[in-house]
Formats: structure tokens, sequence, C-alpha cells
């Protein structure tokens, strides 16, 4: 026994100690989130195929991927509102954003209803979030979501070339598809009421890409204006620059058009877009 | 020479022993009704060269004068026979495994003074000298004294024949059956984590930093698995079946890190597991293990998703008996549990038979089977964090899987063996695609035959020559076959009773049918050093050599699948360089300390890219060269009369790219994805009579980056286990508690790992 006395002094200490422990549990509840209302507007123009609608918040503008946002739980979409919740990280999560998705494909990023900051017709100024520690929930953050946008059942694809370095100051370049030429020298929101298809998700800093644009194809599905567009950080929507558009192979100095069918898929709109013509103190950030 | 031509009179130089290798493949070559791809030239000279070599010393050493040695090995304390404990005659490729009376027989060994080291994990191991004599037997008893810690032990890993641990130029580590049964481990990946320097993500067992995590177990396995030394990654995916064997039928685990693919081939990059499964019985013995056990609530209260009690059990028995010359070893398993997540629910079946028939003095042929039908649920992503153990994602899932080796060991002599086998692997995927009429299993045929021969007193010589055969046809990947052939040689050189060098080359050629020869020249060189009793310096080089899985190349999905996957077959094969220091140092009979460094480069690594921002669509790529550096260290010791043992072990590593890859989003320097910087276990046990108590802690660092969500929070793995045994001759009790703190942590994204839950286990033997 007297031998034993050790043993039994070792594994008595060794009960103390992990009874004192004070374990952490490790992950928990998400202690942050964002909630609010998503506010449905144009219910004639709802497509019929659709599958889900989720808000999302994205980690970065834009989103480098999929893997960039989180979801919130799928929201009822046959009525004028439904509130939403996404347990989230802290952090600042620069837009947040309603996504819808047809049945029978994935969640894409094009397939946006609207976002935070976005206020029809003519206001759309992205809104940032953020979560802290102080301030773990951020409510009442309302989402307008127009049917309109979920009319983008047609495809435009092709090779868009990068010419001269990219601007230090670069947020974004965002890609329009326009049933009518906007006028590029006053070009404001007003331009949305043209736009048939936009994609913010295109790559930074690379010098060329294979681009796919989801555009509407209904009333005509005539597109006159396939353009790349170029945001600093330190302009506002009002004022991103149009750096390179799709001309007409028979005659480069006017946009090229095409009419695509419903459902239609469009290959071959390759197109370059030049930050040589972008103002100099406007690719340091110096603004407009 | 003269006497090789008298035993194959045809041959007449290079061109006439070809002829007799390409009869051997032919064996297979009938199998599959589709010639073999043609040797290349490199490969045609190291045929000859082996034939050559496993001919010409056929018959040396026949005329030795020659007696034999009988004997019983048994526990010092309990005097219960130890079967699987490994008898070794010193100098010669002369050995036996105890039986379950631990009764073993040992022929044809040299007249004259012997020595026999004895071992078995959990035992200190012991040399005993035995005296020889021409035409009788010489009988020893030997009695093992039982130690919590294992400091010695003989291994068959990384030499390809038995060798003794302490003298080992790489890195092994061990684990026993009784090891893995007290540690209540179900699936064998699962129980390799006390090992320094292994850790677990997803299905990938990550050996010193070597793999990350393979979404939906695309990517292959950069860890060789093997049964009975018989490589079985499977022929679509080149991925290890960790499921494919219920741990109960395991003798031991022995795991290589470090400058493994020399004498392995394609798949060990970053490490072999060589899997060693239970010898039968020389008497009837009948065994069963019986284990149930209960999930505990979630930590927080939200994440309980289900009114039901969730729940796991196993059974698992086995018989094995010897009638004549054929010893029979036949079990069955079942294991079913609710899982404590949604849709993570599983019911597996395993078959397994063994038979070792002697077919004469010198020569046995053992026969290994084994089936294993899981259908399980797929839980792919939480719900999100508020509701982590819950999925949106119902997929189910079933695996059929089979392997079998027919292997001929023959012993010319003391120091002359032949080794011949024939080894059969396959895999079926059925749900959830549902489409069982595209798929077929993917089969892979392989055949070795390798020779040992001891030359001289101080060397050692190991050749072989082995060829695979992958065929698959899945909607998923097409039609495909490929051919590996690969001869390897080693010789180990005792230069005096403290140095002990090895060096060896393997030449791996690859080809899928209808493509190009994919080929890589491994060399390894490996030296120990025992300057002082009870220290070993030690120091490996290796390269290693992947071939790209059939699956890795040719995985394309349909349109409407939620994942969409890009074939590559213009895709490269992975190599590595490794290099491994280490010393080993014993005091006394208690205490065991191991130092490890190492440096791993990896070239050319296939990993998942994520080629379309938009949406989940990805191709298997080569990533740029990666470089990972480390330092492994454990430490094991017993006190107070062997009453309580402590096992510590803890890796540091750092893991990076050397070069940026601008279209995968990676800079210089970034560190590796699932790779933690610190993995350590902490293992006390305690033995009062006939109770033990044990516990673990391991803590694992969260890895610095992570692939595809890395915005979720990570947090580290901290880790309680503990287990109370008590045993009564062949029975024992064991109740378990895993996870006690009941810790939250995912190691892959949106993953919540196994919480707290509580198990009894009742076996027996008899």
């Amino acid at each position: 026994m007297k031998r034993d006395l050790p043993v039994f002094i070792v594994s008595l200490l060794a009960a103390i100690l992990f009874q004192a422990c004070d374990f952490d549990q490790g992950l928990g509840l998400s202690p942050s989130k964002i909630s609010g209302r998503v506010l449905f507007l144009g219910s004639e123009y709802r497509p019929k195929n659709i599958d889900e609608v989720r808000v999302v918040a994205a980690v970065n503008f834009p989103p480098a991927s999929i893997a960039d946002v989180f979801f919130s739980e799928a929201i009822r979409f046959d009525k004028d509102t439904a509130d939403y919740e996404i347990p989230l990280p802290y952090g600042t999560y620069p837009a947040v954003a309603v996504l819808w998705k047809p049945r029978g494909e994935d969640w894409a990023l094009e397939s946006l209803l609207g976002f935070y900051g976005f206020k029809p017709p003519l206001e759309a100024n992205l809104k940032a979030v953020s979560l802290t520690r102080e301030q773990p929930v951020a409510a009442n953050i309302d989402i307008p979501a127009l049917w309109t946008f979920a009319q983008f059942d047609g495809r435009v694809e092709g090779d868009l070339t990068f010419i001269g370095a990219w601007p230090s100051d670069t947020e974004m370049v965002v890609m329009g598809g326009f049933n009518q030429v906007p006028d590029l020298e006053n070009f404001g929101l007003s331009a949305l009421a043209l736009l048939g298809g936009i994609n913010f998700t295109l790559p930074k800093n690379v010098s060329s890409y294979h681009y796919e644009l989801a555009v509407r194809t209904a009333p005509t599905g005539e597109y006159k204006f396939i353009g790349l567009f170029w945001k600093g950080r330190k302009i506002s929507w009002e004022k991103i620059r149009c750096i390179g558009y799709y001309r007409a192979p028979d005659n480069p100095a006017q946009p090229g058009q095409f009419t695509l069918p419903p459902q239609g898929r469009i290959t071959g709109i390759d197109f370059s877009a030049d930050f040589n013509t972008l103002p100099e103190g406007v690719k340091l950030g110096g603004g407009l | 020479m003269k006497r090789l031509f008298n035993i194959i009179p045809p041959l007449r130089g290079a061109r006439g022993v070809l002829f007799e290798a390409s009869t051997a493949f032919g064996l297979l070559n009938h199998v599959v009704n589709t010639p073999p791809a043609p040797l290349k030239g490199g490969v045609r000279v190291a045929c000859s060269i082996f034939i050559a070599f496993l001919f010409c010393f056929v018959d040396s050493s026949l005329s030795q004068s020659l007696g034999t040695i009988t004997g019983q090995i048994l526990d010092a304390d309990t005097k219960e026979p130890l079967l699987g404990a490994s008898v070794l005659v010193s100098k010669t490729l002369l050995g036996a495994s105890a039986d379950a009376n631990g009764r073993f027989r040992i022929t044809r060994v040299p007249e004259g003074m012997q020595h026999l080291q004895i071992s078995y994990v959990g035992y200190a191991t012991t040399v005993l000298p035995v005296n020889v004599r021409t035409d009788s037997t010489a009988v020893v008893h030997a009695a093992l004294q039982p130690t919590p810690i294992t400091f010695s032990q003989v291994i068959v890993t990384g030499s390809r024949q038995a060798e003794d641990l302490n003298f080992a130029a790489n890195s092994v580590s061990l684990m026993s059956s009784s090891e893995m049964r007290r540690r209540d481990r179900v699936r064998i990946d699962e129980a390799l984590q006390i090992i320094p320097g292994v850790a677990q993500v997803g299905e990938n067992v990550n050996i010193r930093g070597g793999s990350g995590y393979s979404l939906l177990g695309l990517g292959g396995s950069r860890v060789l698995m093997l049964i009975d030394d018989v490589p079985v990654l499977t022929s679509d995916l080149g991925r290890a079946n960790w499921d494919i064997l219920p741990v109960t039928e395991v003798e031991r685990v022995e795991v290589l890190k470090g400058a493994a693919s020399v004498l392995y081939g394609s798949g060990g990059i970053s490490g072999v597991v060589n899997i060693i499964t239970k010898q039968p019985s020389s008497v009837s013995k009948f065994s069963f293990r019986q284990n149930a056990g209960l999930y505990s609530e979630p930590s927080v209260s939200e994440w309980d998703w289900t009114d039901r009690r969730l729940h796991f059990y196993r059974s698992d028995v086995s018989y094995s008996n010897t009638f004549g010359r054929v010893g029979i070893r036949l079990a069955a398993s079942r294991h079913v549990s609710t899982s404590d997540r949604q849709n993570g629910d599983f019911r597996r079946w395993y078959f397994t038979g063994k038979s070792v028939i002697n077919l004469d003095e010198t020569s046995n042929l053992a026969i290994f089977l084994t089936y294993s039908r899981d259908a399980r649920g797929f839980f792919v992503l939480w719900r999100d964090q508020n509701h982590a153990l819950e999925t949106t994602l119902t997929d189910r899932i079933n695996v059929d899987g089979a392997a079998g080796s027919a292997i001929y060991n023959k012993l010319f002599s003391p120091v002359l063996s032949l080794k011949a086998r024939l080894s059969y692997n396959a895999q079926l995927i059925g749900l959830p695609f549902n489409l069982t009429k595209d798929f077929k299993p993917a089969l892979g045929l392989s055949g070795e035959v390798q020779t040992n021969w001891l030359p001289h007193v101080n060397h050692n010589l190991t050749a072989g020559i082995d060829y695979r055969r992958d065929i698959v046809e899945a909607k998923y990947y097409g039609k495909h076959q490929g051919d590996a052939v690969s001869p390897y040689i080693q010789e180990t050189w005792k230069l005096s009773g403290i140095w002990q060098v090895s060096a060896g080359v393997r030449y791996d050629t690859y080809v899928l049918v209808g493509d190009s020869a994919e080929t890589q020249f491994s060399p390894k060189f490996g030296f120990s050093y025992n300057p002082f009793a009870g220290t070993i310096l030690r120091a490996s080089f290796g390269r290693g050599f992947r071939a790209p899985s059939i699956a890795e190349r040719f995985s394309v999905t349909e349109p409407d699948d939620n994942v969409q996957l890009r074939s590559n077959p213009e895709l490269e094969p992975e190599r590595s360089t490794l290099l491994d220091l280490g010393i080993r140092q014993t005091f006394g009979n208690n205490i065991s300390a191991e130092i490890s460094v190492f440096s791993n480069d990896y070239f050319d690594a296939i990993e998942l890219l994520q080629v379309n921002p938009r949406g989940l669509e990805f191709q298997l790529r080569n990533f740029p060269r990666t470089r990972i550096q480390g330092l492994e260290s454990e430490i094991k010791f017993s006190l107070w009369h062997d009453r309580l043992g402590v096992l510590a072990n803890a890796t540091w590593m750092d893991s990076h790219y050397l070069k940026a890859e601008p279209a995968s989003r990676i800079a210089k320097d970034d560190p590796l994805p699932y790779r933690p910087r610190f993995i350590s276990l902490f293992s006390p046990s305690l033995r009062l009579g006939p109770v033990t108590l044990e516990g673990d802690f391991r803590y694992i660092t969260r890895a610095e980056s992570v692939s595809f969500f890395p915005n979720y929070e990570r947090v580290p793995q901290k880790i309680f286990n503990f287990r109370a045994r008590y045993g009564w001759q062949n029975y024992s009790v064991q109740l378990q508690v895993k996870n006690a703190a009941n810790y939250n942590y995912t190691i892959v994204e949106q993953n919540l790992e196994e919480i707290r839950n509580f198990s009894l286990a009742i076996s027996g033997e008899f």
C-alpha cells in the first residue's frame, strides 16, 4: 500500500486540477448579426422558376468568389416584405445584398435583386455595415429588391483585355449591358434605366479575362452598348468612368450591337479597356 | 552465373531475361484483356538486373548446417501468452510470430550461437542467446515485462524487412492494437492522431503538414496506405479508404514519416501508413467486443437539432484457428451511429478473412480479403454558425470497398528470401449519384516480386519490382486505364557495430493508356549512428513521386450539379524531396526521448482551385513549390514500477509557398491551407491493479489559412479524453468520455467536430 501512495496522490492532484480548470468552449453562437427587412418591388416581374432568395453579406467588394459572402436562411418571396437575419463574425461588410437562385442552378453573384444603400430608381450608394464588440448587432438593414433584376435570362460572353497599369486607387471595375447607348459624358444613375445587365464581380489586377454577363432579354433583347466602368475608392457611383466598350466589327468608332432571343447566349463579344483614358489624378485617388 | 543458365535455359542475355519478366506480367495482363503499356528502356534494364539478381543466388547457403529453435513467449506478470510477439534471429532473415499460445518455431537456423530478439508492443524488448546444433531443436522460454510505454520494437516499414525501430534511419512511429482498443478508435486514421506530427483534415491523414483538405474527396492521398505491405490506394481517386478494415483486426500500425517512396512508390510522398493485420491463431479463439455510447447535449442549446437521443454502437466478432497447415482468421463488424450531426449518420459492415497456409518448412502463402460497406449521410456544410449541427443538404452515399492479396513467401536459406504477391483493390461509390449503371468499381490489380539477401553479415540487400494496373469506368471520369511499373533496390550496410548506412533507388513509370509516360528516378539515403548505449542519431533524405489519379485528371460534373468540376488531362505528377534528421535517446528502461527536424519540399502539388469566381467551379491544378519545415519531439517515460506512464509529443511546423501564383490568389510566403503550426499531445496513464486510468489532451493551433470560407471564426483544438478500464483474465470493461470538456471546434470550414460522448465497451476472448 505504501508503494501505491504516490500514485494515489498524483491521481488526486490530477482530479483536483481538472476540476479547477476553467475550460473555454471554443466556438459558440455567432456573437454578432445583421438583420432587417427585404422590400420586394415589381412582383409582376417575379420569375416562375425561383428556387430561393437569400440575403448575403460580402466580406470584400467586389467579392472574389461565392466564398466571400455569408448567406442568410432562405427568405419568403411570395409577399411584399420578408424579414431576414445573418449571423456573422465581427467585421466590416462592404455590401449586403439580396440574391435569388433559379431552380436547378447554383448561386451566382450576378443574380442580384438589390443591395443596402440602393433606393430605386436613382440612388445607389453601396453602404457598408460594421459589427464590433461594442455594437454586435446591426438591425434595420432594409434592402429593396427589384424583381425586374431577375429577368437576366440571357448570357453575353467574351474576352476582356486590359490596357495600361491598373490604377492604385481602383475599388472595382463594373461591366454593364445597356439597351440604349448611355451618355458617357454625363453618365449618371439615370443610366440605370437603360441597364439590361450588370457584373460587379470581375477580378482586379489581371491583364485579360473571359467574362460572362447575365442580361435581360425582355422586352426586346436588343443591346446597343456593352461597356466596362472603373470606380476609384474616392469617387461616387454617379461619376464612374467608362474605360472601354464593345465596338462594332465593321465600324470600330461605334459601339457594337446585337439582339438576344429569350434565354439566348452570345459569345465573342470581345473588347479592351484602357486605363490610360483616365486622368492621372483620378488614378491616384484624386477624385473627380 | 552458370547455374542461372541451367535453371532458365532460354535466357541469353538481357532480351531473354526480359521475356521471363514479361511472362510474369502476362498473368495480370490476361485478367484485364488489355496489353500493358510497353516497358521503357530504363525499366527494361532494371527488370533484367532484378531477375538476374534473383536467380543468381537462389542456392546460396543451402548447404549450411541447420537446426531449429522453438519456444514460448509469455507476459512476465500474468503468464498469459503473447499472440503476435515477434521473434527474430539476429543477422539472418529468420523470424516468426508467436501464435495464440505464445508458441513459435523457427527452422533452418545456422549452427552456432545465435541471438533472438523478442519484442511486442507494450512490452520491453529482450535479446536471448541460443546455442543451435545441427539437426536438433533448441527450446527458448521468454517472459516479457509489460511497460506502458513502447521503447523498442521490430518494424517492417521503411526497409521492407524486419528491423529494430531503434536502428531505423527513417522516423517511424508505432501504434499497437491494444493502444487502439484502449483509446476506442473506430477508424484507423482517427487512431493515428496520437502519433507526433500527424493530424487529420477531413478524410486526409496529414503527416508533417504534407496534406491539406480535399473537397468532395478529390485530390489523391499523399500518404500511402498499405495493408500488410500491400498498397491499397483506390484506382480512381487515388485515395486511402481508411474505413476498409475494422481496427479490431489490426495488429499494429507503422507510420513512416519522410523519405518513404523509394521502396513503396507512387503515393507515399509525405509518408506511409502500414497496417499489419492479426495473424491466425494456432488454437480455436473467439473474440468479441461490444461498444455502445451516447452523445451529450451540445454545449450551445440552440444547436440541439433533434429530440432523439443520439447514440452509436459497434459489434466486432472474430474467430481464428489452425487446421493442419492452414490457419484462418474470420471477422465481422457492424458499426451504427446516428451521429451528433444532422445527416451524418452511418451504417457500416465489415467482413475480413485471412489465411496463412504453411506449404512446407520454408514457404507459406498468406491470403487476405476484406470487404466493407458504408451507407451514410453526407454532412457537407452547417446551416450557419447558430445551427452548427444542422445542414440543408441531405445527400447520402454508399461506398463499397474490397481488397485482397495473396502473398507467397519463400525462404531459400537463412540469408535469402523471396516474396511474391498478387493483389486486388476495388471501390464502388454509389449514391448520392444514384446512378449505379454509370459507375463500375474502380479496380486496381497489382503484382510484386521482392527478394531479401544478406550476402554478408553486415550487408542486407532488398530488391524488387512491382506492377499495377488501374481500371476505371465512371460517368464522371470516363473510361481509363493506367499501368505503373517500378523496380527498386536498397542496400543496408552495417559499417561497424555503431554505424549503419542505407541507400536505395526506385524508378517509377506510370503510363495512362494512350498517353505519354511519367517517370521519376527516386533515390534515398539514410544512416544511423549509435555512439553510446541508448543514443541513436539518424538522418535520411529521399525523393517522392505521385502520379495524378484518374479522377484528378478527368473528373467532370454535369452542368446542373451543385459543384462544377473541369477536367485537367495535362496535370503533372507531384514530387517531393524529404529531409529528416533525428536523435533518439533512452535513459535506462524507463525514459525515451526523440527529436526530429525535417524539411520537406513539394513540387507541382495537386490542389483544387476555384476557377470561376461566380460559383463553385473547380479544377485540379499543379500549384507552385511549397516548403514545410519543422521540429518534432516526443518523450515517453514510466514511473513507480510502470504504474504511471506518460506520453507527450509536440510538433512545430512552418509551411509556405515558395512562389506566388496570381491565378490562385497566392502570394509568395503565404501559409499553406489547413496546416496547423503546432500539434501536441499529453497522455498520462495510471495502472492500479486491474484498473487503468488514462487521459489525453490534444492541442492543435488553428489553421492559419483555409481554402473555401476563410471568414468563419476558427479556434484551436483543445480536446480532453478520459478512460477507465477494468481487466479480468481475458475480459475487460472500459468507460470512456471523448471530448470531455465538450469543446467546439472546426478543422474544415463549417463542419463542427464531434461533441462530447460517453461509451461503454466490453470485450473478451475465449
